[in-house]
């Protein structure tokens, strides 16, 4: 059964993540290598604090706090917007290719070594790797008459850029530039700033908001696409506006965090079952429940004591398959399987 | 008086001819069988009508407007396209997946009005599915499900209604059900068109076959005048005493009591 007790519940999740997010997001505020007592960093927050200890928290830990929340919402809202427009529980940003193009825009500033002599040169290629990504898919999008072509554009340009982060890594001159190019690419929000926040942010805004202009045609594709198109809704449309939302928001994601898999894949997943099954009401929750695993996964990556920094990604894919794996398991809903 | 108008229609698909200039008119409280054999381009027909194939030739025009020319959601609001199958892709519960076909009438941040929450109401009594309305859609049986995908449709409240074979793989209660309601929404004053395969029900319940052949109309008038034993042979090519129950139905002389063979009608 779905109907008003699940459409019920949905409140009750939105507080609950929000709660998740706040906890985490403060906890966030309270982990690192520098060992600060947590009445100093409520001090540092309320504006009372010696200058090192707000400088850690202000400059190094809130920007990390914010960057995880925004990320995580991001990667949760395109990924809750993909599986409505392709109709298919498996998509998430990496099916459009837009995480590898993005990845190998920030490949392409790490192996010139752009990245050393220009900080914010590796994030703006990255978006600019997003951008070509999205532009090689676009056309896709207007033409395609079904979710399949679309997922297999979205394949090529992945494997395309795969190709490339490939090419990047086969001629790089010495072992290190190799480990600093697949370390960037296991992501990471470590020693992020209030820059990376000023880029990202806008870019995740703007991306989200295009996202969120189209949540009622997510759910006339519930029916398939004639239903869709006959309610009115110009699918060309719908599905560039989409997916130039989440390459928008998505690249500019990847540009400050590096690739993170499996967020925008179970958020989803998640809080469907809380929702009345129309995929637009599965939009915001599914961002805050991306938002809340970002930030409890960046939490962990401090918490557990490892020789070598533990990076983001990896974190994700150990907490998000295994949670993927309970969710595939739980009893059915209905008859259905 | 309103009317729908489809003039010299031709459409192709993947570079073959599937329309032909085909042209017929019809109106409110019709009810329009659109019959053929397999491949006659019914589907097609049907599709371009709501403008979702694009076409060749032609134009399909609502109270003198073309509908390739209106604006998507006020093409949706004049038109509601019930299509083949019954595919819900999400756990939708039935009155959400019934309020969608308010979709066109809402704005992208509007809530529903009392208006949209009565025709989603009044849509769903009238194929008496109120007491589904929290059950998840995709736990239905066919026919329920049949009921549930009409009355979105119907809750459109749009003056015509588009079916694609609305009784196809339900059981004979169900297919005398559909075609009950089908009827009943004509009589109330929409026009109402749906593809249909079985010559038998479109001859009881509709007031008017349009028969297509190879992508043109071969036939157009009430069912009795439509369907003779000649055009049944050389449209379908089957003779019509091999239909259990049409002979009589169209006034084609009684059928034997009793086909000597399961495949007897066929030509050899």
């Amino acid at each position: 059964m779905v109907g008003n007790a699940s459409a019920d519940r949905a409140p009750a999740l939105t507080v609950a993540l929000l709660a998740v997010i706040g906890l985490t997001a403060v906890a966030s505020l309270m982990v690192g290598p520098a060992p600060i007592p947590a009445r100093a960093v409520l001090g540092a927050l309320a504006g009372r604090a010696d200058a090192v200890v707000s400088d850690i928290v202000w400059q190094i830990r809130a920007p990390r706090a914010i960057l995880a929340v925004l990320i995580g919402a991001m990667l949760g809202l395109s990924g809750a917007a993909l599986q409505g427009l392709l109709r298919n529980p498996l998509a998430d940003p990496a099916v459009i290719g837009t995480s590898s193009s993005a990845a190998l825009g920030a490949v392409i500033a790490l192996y010139f070594g752009l990245a050393k002599s220009f900080p914010l040169a590796l994030p703006i290629l990255a978006v600019v790797g997003a951008l070509a990504g999205l532009a090689a898919l676009l056309p896709i999008a207007r033409r395609s008459q079904g979710p399949s072509t679309l997922i297999l554009g979205g394949v090529a340009i992945s494997a395309l850029a795969g190709a490339g982060v490939s090419l990047a890594l086969n001629l790089a001159p010495n072992p290190f530039a190799v480990s600093e190019i697949a370390f960037w690419l296991l992501g990471s929000l470590t020693d992020r700033s209030f820059r990376d926040v000023a880029l990202a942010a806008p870019l995740i805004a703007l991306g989200g908001a295009l996202i969120l202009s189209q949540a009622r045609a997510l759910d006339g594709l519930a029916l398939g696409e004639d239903a869709a198109r006959s309610l009115g809704f110009d699918l060309g449309r719908v599905q560039s506006l989409l997916v130039a939302g989440v390459a928008i928001g998505v690249g500019a994601s990847v540009a400050v965090s590096g690739a993170i898999g499996f967020v925008g894949l179970i958020a989803p997943h998640l809080v469907r079952p809380a929702t009345d099954g129309r995929p637009s009401q599965a939009l915001i929750p599914s961002a805050l429940a991306g938002a809340a695993l970002l930030g409890l996964s960046d939490l962990l990556v401090r918490l557990i004591p490892t020789q070598t920094e533990l990076r983001l990604g990896v974190v994700t894919a150990f907490l998000g398959a295994p949670i993927f794996i309970l969710i595939l398991l739980r009893p059915p809903a209905g008859a259905r399987p | 008086m309103s009317r729908l108008s489809v003039e010299g229609l031709c459409v192709d698909l993947g570079g073959r001819a599937v329309l032909r200039d085909v042209s017929f008119e019809a109106r409110p409280g019709e009810f329009v069988a659109l019959i053929g054999p397999n491949g006659a381009g019914k589907t097609t027909l049907i599709r371009a009508i709501c403008q979702l194939l694009p076409r060749q030739a032609g134009a399909v025009t609502w109270d003198g407007r073309r509908l390739d020319r209106m604006d998507p959601r006020a093409r949706a609001t004049s038109l509601a396209y019930l299509p083949q199958g019954q595919a819900i892709h999400w756990p939708l519960g039935v009155r959400r997946l019934v309020e969608l076909g308010r979709l066109p009438r809402l704005g992208p941040l509007s809530r529903p009005a009392p208006a949209d929450r009565a025709a989603v109401e009044a849509a769903m009594a009238a194929v008496d599915v109120a007491e589904l309305a929290d059950r998840d859609a995709t736990t239905l049986s066919g026919g329920e499900r049949a009921r549930v995908l009409l009355a979105r449709a119907l809750a459109v409240e749009a003056p015509v209604l588009l079916a694609d074979e609305p009784t196809a793989s339900l059981d004979p209660y169900h297919v005398l059900e559909i075609m009950t309601l089908l009827h009943r929404t004509a009589d109330a004053g929409q026009l109402v068109i749906a593809v249909m395969h079985e010559l038998g029900l479109a001859a009881r319940f509709c007031d008017r076959v349009v028969l297509l052949d190879g992508g043109r109309k071969v036939g157009d008038g009430p069912p009795r005048e439509v369907l003779t034993r000649a055009t049944v042979r050389d449209v379908y090519r089957v003779d019509i005493d091999a239909l259990p129950g049409l002979a009589p139905l169209i006034g084609a002389g009684p059928a034997p009591a009793r086909p000597s063979s399961p495949g007897a009608g066929l030509p050899q």
